[in-house]
Order: C-alpha cells, then sequence, then structure tokens
C-alpha cells in the first residue's frame, strides 16, 4: 500500500466524520478519495506559475557576463565574470540565483532566452494582459478569459476539487479567470483548514440523494472534509524535512508543496515576487530579488524532489517585461522588452534553449525576441498538462521542445 | 395532494397560494418564504408569521417591518446607515464599505429590499476593481436600493446615468463622432433582453442616441454639442432618439418582460431548471400589465403556489452573504453584532466579494459558490460564530438563545435549532454534536443549510 492510501486511510478512518454518513456511502466515498489519491501519486501533473512583477532585469538574470554589448550597457550595474553562477561558458546566473544553479546541476531547469511577442508594449499593465490573456488584440472579449482560466475550461475539475489556487493575496490573477471554474485565492493554510469544531458532513440519517443539488452539496462536503483531514495529517507528520527560507516567496512556495502533496485535486498554482520594477539604485534591490527567488526555487525544487514528487511538478518564472540595456542616470533600468524565462522539471532540454538576443541588432535599445512566450505556453499546455494548446492559444504557436514528449 | 400536483401541472401553478387548513402553513413555508424573500428570520419572526398567516407575512416582506433589528424606526436606520456609508466610502478602503453594507443587512427592517439590492448588483454588475471609486460604487448601490421594488423603466433610465456603470463599460466619453457600443451591446444583452433578440443595427443606433454622454468630475453630463441629433432606427422604429428613449423602446420588447421574468423565477423560485419562456408567461405578462411594477412582479411570484409548493424548497445554494447574515440574524447575534469588518473577509473567503463582482455578468452563482475551499471557510464560519474564539469578535451562545425560548434539554433543543435554521424540527438529527455549540455549528455546516 502506498504512503498516500496509508495516510489517507488513517486520517479518514480516524475521524468522526464517517460515523454520520450512514454505512452505505463508506466504500463509495474510499473507492473515489483513494482513486484520486492514486491519481495524486501517480501521473497527475501540477504547474506552478510565479510571475515576478514590475519587469525583471533579464539581463542581469540571464548574464552574458562576456560580451561586449553587456559591459557597455552597464557600467554601474555590471556583474563581473568572477562572481556568476555558470550556465554556459558564455553564460552565467546572477550570484543570488546559487540555489538555482543546483537546480540546473540537476538537471531540471531550462533557460528560455529572448522571449517576448511582437510589437511589445512597454506599459506594465498591458504587458501584464498580454501575458496573463496570451491575446495581443484589443478585441471586446480580449480580457474575458486568461490563458490558463481557458484550459481549466477544458477539462472541468472532479466534484469538489479546487482546480487552480492563487496563493498570497486575495485577488486572483487574471490569467485564471475562466468561464466555468472558479479559482480560489488563499493566502495561508488557515484558509484550507478546518478549525477547531468545524466539520463538514455529507448525509443525515434516512436521508436519500434523490435531489440533485442536495447530492451535489453532500458530495463536494465529503471532498472538502476529507481533503482538509489530510491536509491536517500533512501539517501533523511535524517536520517534513523541508527547509525554505523566511521569505514571502519561500513561504508560498512551501504552502504550495504542502497543497500538492494534500490531494486537493489542484493542477495549477499561481503566485508572484513583487518588487521588480527597479528604476534607481537597482544592485541592491535586484540582488535581495534574485536570492529571494533563487533560495525560494532551490528550496521548492529540492523538497520535492525529496518526497518523490519531484516528476510531477513544473514551475515556470516569468516577468511581463524585461529592461532596457543600457541603464540610466540613477543606477536602474528602464522598461524593456524580451527576457529570458526559467522552466523548472523534469525537463528535456536543461539548461540554455535558444541564443542571447543580440546586442547588434537592437529595438530602439531593446533586446529583441526571437521565441513568442505562447509557445512556452504551448509546450505546458500541450506536453506538460496534456491539453491541445491550440485551443487556448490560437493556431501558429509550436511547442517549444521543454519536455520529454512520449 | 394528488391532484393538486396534476392541478399545478396543468398550468395553474402562478395562481395564489391560498393556505386552508393548519398543514398548508407551516414553520417550513414561513422559513422558506424569508429564506429566499429574505434572510433567516429569528424564533420571534418565524411563530408570528406562523400565527398571522401569509398575507400578513408577504405585507410586511413587500413594506418592510417598522423597526430595524436595533430597535430604530426604519426611516431613522436608513439616515444612519446612509451616514456610515458614505463615511466608509470616504475611507477608500473596500472593506470598509463591504462591512457597512454587511452591518445595513444584518439590522434591516426591510430584508426583501436588502435582497433585491443584491439582485441587482448581480443584474448590472459594476466592480470597484475597475470603476476605483467607492464614493460612486455606494452610489450606485444606493441607486438600486431606491429602485429595488420599483418600476424597472426608470432604474434602467437612472442605470444609463449611473458613473459608476459608464465608467465601468468604457462610456465615459460617448463622442458624436465615435459613438461607444459597449454600453449599448450590454444594455441588451444583459439588462434586457439576452442575445439574439436585437440586431447590431439596434446596437448601432442605440448607441447613437447616447452619444453626448460623459462623465465628468464624477458626474455624469449631457453635452449638447457632442450628440448625435439625426434620426436612428431602432427596433423598427424611426425617431431623433436621444438616450433617456432607450428604455421605453427596449421595454416595448415583448422579449425585455420574458428575460426578467425568466432571472426572478431563477433568483426567487428554482434556479436549477431553464425557465423556458412558456413557464414564465404569466410573470411577464403581468410585468407587461404593470408597467414593469418590479414589486408587483415579485409579490406575484412569492404567492403563487408554485413559490409554496414543497417541491420548490432547496432549490437554490445559499451566496455567501445570504448564508452568514442569515445565521447571524437567526441567532440573534445583535447588539452588538460581529465584525462586519471581520465578516466580509469571510464572505471573500467563501467567494463573494461585495462591490466587486468577478465580471460584467456578475456571480457565477448555484453551484459555482461550493468548492474544496469555499464550503472549508462555510464551515469555519459556523463553528467561529459558536465558538469562544473572538474572531469574529460576538459569540453567538447558543445554549442560551435556546433556554430563552424554551428549549432547555438536550432534545428540545436539537428540535429548536433544526425549526429555527431550517424551519422542520423533525430534522434535528442534523444538529449532532456534544455540546449546544456543536449541535449549531453542525447544522450550519450541513449540506441542507447550504440550500435555500
Amino acid at each position: 500500500m502506498n504512503t498516500h492510501r496509508r495516510d489517507f486511510l488513517k486520517s479518514a478512518l480516524g475521524s468522526s466524520s464517517l460515523v454520520s454518513l450512514g454505512a452505505t456511502s463508506v466504500p463509495l466515498f474510499l473507492g473515489r478519495s483513494a482513486a484520486a489519491a492514486r491519481l495524486a501519486s501517480g501521473g497527475d501533473r501540477v504547474l506552478v506559475v510565479v510571475q515576478l512583477l514590475g519587469g525583471n532585469d533579464g539581463l542581469n538574470t540571464v548574464i552574458p557576463h562576456k560580451h561586449e554589448g553587456y559591459a557597455k550597457g552597464r557600467r554601474v550595474l555590471r556583474i563581473p565574470s568572477s562572481q556568476v553562477v555558470k550556465v554556459s561558458d558564455e553564460i552565467g546566473l546572477h550570484p543570488g540565483l546559487g540555489k538555482l544553479g543546483n537546480v540546473l546541476e540537476k538537471g531540471r531547469l531550462s533557460i528560455v532566452q529572448g522571449v517576448g511577442y511582437p510589437n511589445p508594449d512597454r506599459s506594465h499593465f498591458r504587458s501584464m494582459e498580454i501575458w496573463e490573456t496570451a491575446r495581443v488584440d484589443n478585441a471586446a472579449d480580449s480580457l474575458s478569459t486568461g490563458w490558463l482560466g481557458r484550459a481549466l475550461d477544458l477539462r472541468p475539475a472532479r466534484d469538489g476539487t479546487t482546480p487552480a489556487i492563487h496563493v498570497g493575496g486575495r485577488q486572483s490573477s487574471l490569467a485564471l479567470k475562466a468561464v466555468q471554474s472558479q479559482a480560489v485565492s488563499i493566502d495561508s493554510l488557515e484558509d484550507l483548514k478546518l478549525r477547531e469544531g468545524a466539520r463538514l458532513t455529507g448525509r443525515g440519517e434516512g436521508e436519500s440523494d434523490d435531489d440533485r443539488l442536495l447530492a451535489f452539496v453532500r458530495r463536494t462536503s465529503l471532498a472538502a472534509q476529507a481533503a482538509s483531514e489530510r491536509l491536517e495529517a500533512a501539517a501533523d507528520s511535524g517536520t517534513d524535512g523541508s527547509e525554505y527560507p523566511e521569505s514571502g516567496l519561500g513561504r508560498r512556495l512551501k504552502l504550495i508543496s504542502r497543497l500538492i502533496r494534500s490531494d486537493f485535486g489542484t493542477r495549477i498554482f499561481y503566485t508572484t515576487l513583487d518588487g521588480f520594477d527597479t528604476h534607481a539604485n537597482q544592485l541592491g534591490s535586484h540582488a535581495a530579488l534574485m536570492t529571494e527567488l533563487g533560495d525560494a526555487l532551490g528550496a521548492f525544487d529540492a523538497d520535492l524532489n525529496g518526497k518523490g514528487e519531484g516528476g510531477r511538478v513544473s514551475v515556470l518564472v516569468f516577468s511581463e517585461f524585461g529592461r532596457r540595456v543600457a541603464e540610466n542616470a540613477s543606477s536602474g533600468t528602464d522598461h524593456g522588452a524580451a527576457e529570458p524565462i526559467f522552466v523548472l522539471g523534469p525537463m528535456a532540454r536543461p539548461g540554455l534553449i535558444g541564443e542571447h538576443p543580440s546586442f547588434d541588432d537592437l529595438d530602439d535599445g531593446d533586446l529583441r525576441h526571437h521565441t513568442d512566450f505562447r509557445q512556452v505556453y504551448a509546450a505546458l499546455l500541450e506536453n506538460w498538462l496534456g491539453l491541445p494548446a491550440e485551443q487556448v492559444l490560437g493556431a501558429g504557436f509550436a511547442a517549444l521542445p521543454l519536455f520529454p514528449t512520449a | 395532494m394528488r391532484a393538486r400536483r396534476a392541478a399545478n401541472r396543468a398550468g395553474d401553478d402562478w395562481q395564489p397560494f391560498e393556505p386552508g387548513s393548519a398543514g398548508d402553513w407551516t414553520p417550513s413555508h414561513v422559513a422558506h418564504l424569508h429564506r429566499r424573500a429574505g434572510f433567516l428570520p429569528s424564533w420571534e419572526v418565524l411563530q408570528r408569521d406562523l400565527r398571522e398567516g401569509l398575507d400578513a407575512s408577504l405585507a410586511r416582506l413587500l413594506d418592510g417591518e417598522a423597526t430595524s433589528l436595533d430597535g430604530l424606526t426604519s426611516a431613522e436606520f436608513e439616515r444612519d446607515q446612509d451616514a456610515l456609508t458614505r463615511q466608509a466610502a470616504g475611507s477608500g478602503q473596500v472593506r470598509l464599505v463591504q462591512a457597512a453594507w454587511l452591518h445595513r443587512m444584518i439590522h434591516t427592517p426591510h430584508p426583501l429590499r436588502e435582497r433585491m439590492t443584491l439582485f441587482w448588483h448581480n443584474h448590472f454588475a459594476t466592480s470597484q476593481a475597475k470603476v476605483n471609486n467607492l464614493g460612486l460604487m455606494t452610489g450606485q448601490i444606493q441607486l438600486f436600493r431606491e429602485h429595488a421594488l420599483g418600476p424597472f423603466g426608470p432604474l434602467l433610465t437612472a442605470v444609463g446615468r449611473d458613473p459608476a456603470m459608464l465608467i465601468w463599460l468604457d462610456a465615459t466619453t460617448n463622442r458624436k463622432a465615435h459613438p461607444n457600443e459597449n454600453y449599448a451591446r450590454e444594455v441588451m444583452e444583459l439588462f434586457t433582453l439576452g442575445r439574439g433578440h436585437y440586431t447590431e443595427i439596434d446596437i448601432r443606433e442605440v448607441a447613437r442616441a447616447f452619444t453626448g454622454r460623459f462623465v465628468q468630475g464624477d458626474v455624469c453630463r449631457d453635452v449638447p454639442a457632442q450628440h448625435d441629433s439625426g434620426s436612428k432606427t431602432i427596433f423598427g422604429k424611426t425617431g431623433p432618439f436621444v438616450g433617456e428613449d432607450v428604455g421605453a423602446l427596449l421595454l416595448e420588447q415583448p422579449g425585455c418582460a420574458t428575460f426578467l421574468a425568466r432571472k426572478l423565477a431563477g433568483f426567487l423560485v428554482d434556479e436549477t431548471r431553464t425557465w423556458d419562456d412558456a413557464a414564465v408567461a404569466p410573470v411577464a405578462e403581468r410585468l407587461r400589465s404593470s408597467g414593469y411594477d418590479i414589486r408587483d412582479a415579485v409579490g406575484f411570484i412569492l404567492r403563487s403556489r408554485l413559490f409554496h409548493s414543497p417541491a420548490m424548497r432547496e432549490k437554490r445554494i445559499k451566496s455567501p452573504v445570504e448564508l452568514t447574515v442569515g445565521a447571524i440574524r437567526a441567532l440573534e447575534a445583535i447588539g452588538p453584532t460581529v465584525s462586519t469588518l471581520e465578516l466580509a473577509n469571510t464572505c471573500e473567503r467563501m467567494g463573494q466579494s461585495l462591490y466587486q463582482p468577478p465580471n460584467v455578468a456578475g456571480w457565477p452563482g448555484g453551484e459555482g459558490w461550493l468548492s474544496t475551499t469555499s464550503l472549508v471557510a462555510r464551515a469555519n464560519f459556523a463553528a467561529v460564530l459558536v465558538s469562544d474564539d473572538a474572531k469574529l469578535g460576538r459569540r453567538v451562545d447558543a445554549e442560551a438563545l435556546a433556554r430563552r425560548h424554551g428549549a432547555s434539554d438536550s432534545e428540545s433543543r436539537r428540535a429548536y435549532y433544526a425549526e429555527l435554521l431550517l424551519g422542520d424540527s423533525g430534522r434535528s438529527s442534523l444538529a449532532a454534536g456534544e455540546t449546544a455549540a456543536a449541535e449549531v455549528a453542525a447544522l450550519l455546516a450541513s449540506a441542507e443549510f447550504q440550500l435555500a
């Protein structure tokens, strides 16, 4: 019997909720959730999105440290070759991303360079909309759904599961906006924990499930009770050996790890890291952000691998745009265009994907993209989540070969 | 019974329900009426309405009670709440504005008016997330409150001039040279007719009628120089129409009454079924013949045999606001009540953030209210409301409440809770627990209580 199932039976049978279920419903209840637990421990894949808010300075994240164009654009903000975390002979990561370097060494990190979209928009707001909806047009319905929301609508969740969870802050992301499913936004585990004295019961004595609506509520209630108990069991297991940094992103990823392991049936998690709009005195603040990002991602990856879950979790890290090549007069950088993005997980081609954008062919001082962000989305949808990308993104975006295909 | 059901099927579902014998007017009937047309009744109101019958109960719901739950006359109460709302809006914090509305709903002498205000908030769904002006948002809700049970025409016209709505639908500068079609489209698609009952030409012509309408300094202004005063043809009628004429043209469309009747029937009677035109025809006819008098149509529905038929119970999932405000009123957590600021957080955890519906179509509602996390939030609310935990700032003493209403031993106590919260003392087994608090928490978290 695998651990998922054993834990589940222990937590479910140990609780008083089953007493009120009535004898006939018990096997069905166990059957359904045990199946769900098997699914969860098997091939049920999860996507975690970390959105960097404000426009990350990609040039000081994935650094062409030997290039003359870099040296020319960055005088105050230049990261010397001696400090970078080596990726290739030419390219290194920001020194704050050391822990991400460990992920790379394990072959679990792809770095896609030169990502963007045609006619880049340098407004935070608009560019975030474009990334979150995967639509560059201005049609009336262009903001009515997000790219992940449309994906969720293609494959409605099982009853009583939560298809997508936004972690941190109450406002969910436009990316998760769907027609049918409702993403949930939570700040902490408390939001999913049944308090002392709180209990969701399924069925009263002598009641039947004749009524469709009542049956739906009972079913959903049972699933919620079971999921919350699983969470409790996971929380009660004491120190689970994982070590996360005491940062905001560290806490959020720790929470996501726990949720992934708690059979909420959630396939998509979304969280953000704010503060990347570094127009002035960027060196210190950007280094702090890089450290928060690298340490948190490194801990998350180590945690999941240590628990045997690394094979079913992928992480996408992106920002609404990169920043200009030339630093400004305030030791900062202004809004730019193309950027590098990270994808973590069991990658087919770890390391760099695509060339660093050319310094000789700038677009009004900005790096030009050569890879459309929707090709990355297509890979995540098609080759990771197993969903038809074209229905979500429209035609013409071939999936980047990020993941092994069957 | 069998004969009556057959008669219903024959088409007189909408005939007035005339309770004859005592079995026709039970606590279940009273509770059903209040669940749909107000919030859960307190024990006193439940017993009073049981005694006084349907006519008196319905009249009080339609007209409001004389005093609020905190003992003010209804005029005093509204004045105080308006002041509270203005103050909250001035703070710039949406949570405070939500808290103010929840506070009003908990104490209101006119629950049906608040429920209908919520109905219009969902019907004309506008969000602070985009409008970003709490003065305008609370102004819009006040507009809905004033027109909640009035004729629909004046409400529709007022919405067409409402700055929050115009900002929401990007119609703040509607110039003669570039008519804005967004409001014109939504007014037909979402507010009055539904898709398929108008043409693109109608949209263009309605947009022309609205040209010259601007929002300047938070106020709607008509700028004559920007108005297209030419002739327009809308639904086959031709004339130099202006924005104010559009409402009447829409209300003349036979589809408008059907559209509204369907929405009201889903809201008040049964959200699980698809109401076809024939099923709501008598309600639509009532709307037409009364000049779209919403109070009349709502009264007609709440009076009908169909509404009072036991088959129509548990045909809706309570919204978070319905559920929490109802529980607080029924359990008499009044004077002082809970922290409504914390209650606003609670409702958001359950998926409903007042003044911030997810989009122009409103909250998905129905089964969309329930997910793992929102159910956990519902069960936690149930536990917190009766626990010593100070989280909601006010605890319901479940045992004292039962004792006050004459239920002292465990058995009568559980029957009392089941009658108070479900309108049915026979379902006392749902109030399972070792203490009075646990019994109430179990009832509030039961599948049955999630339904209305």
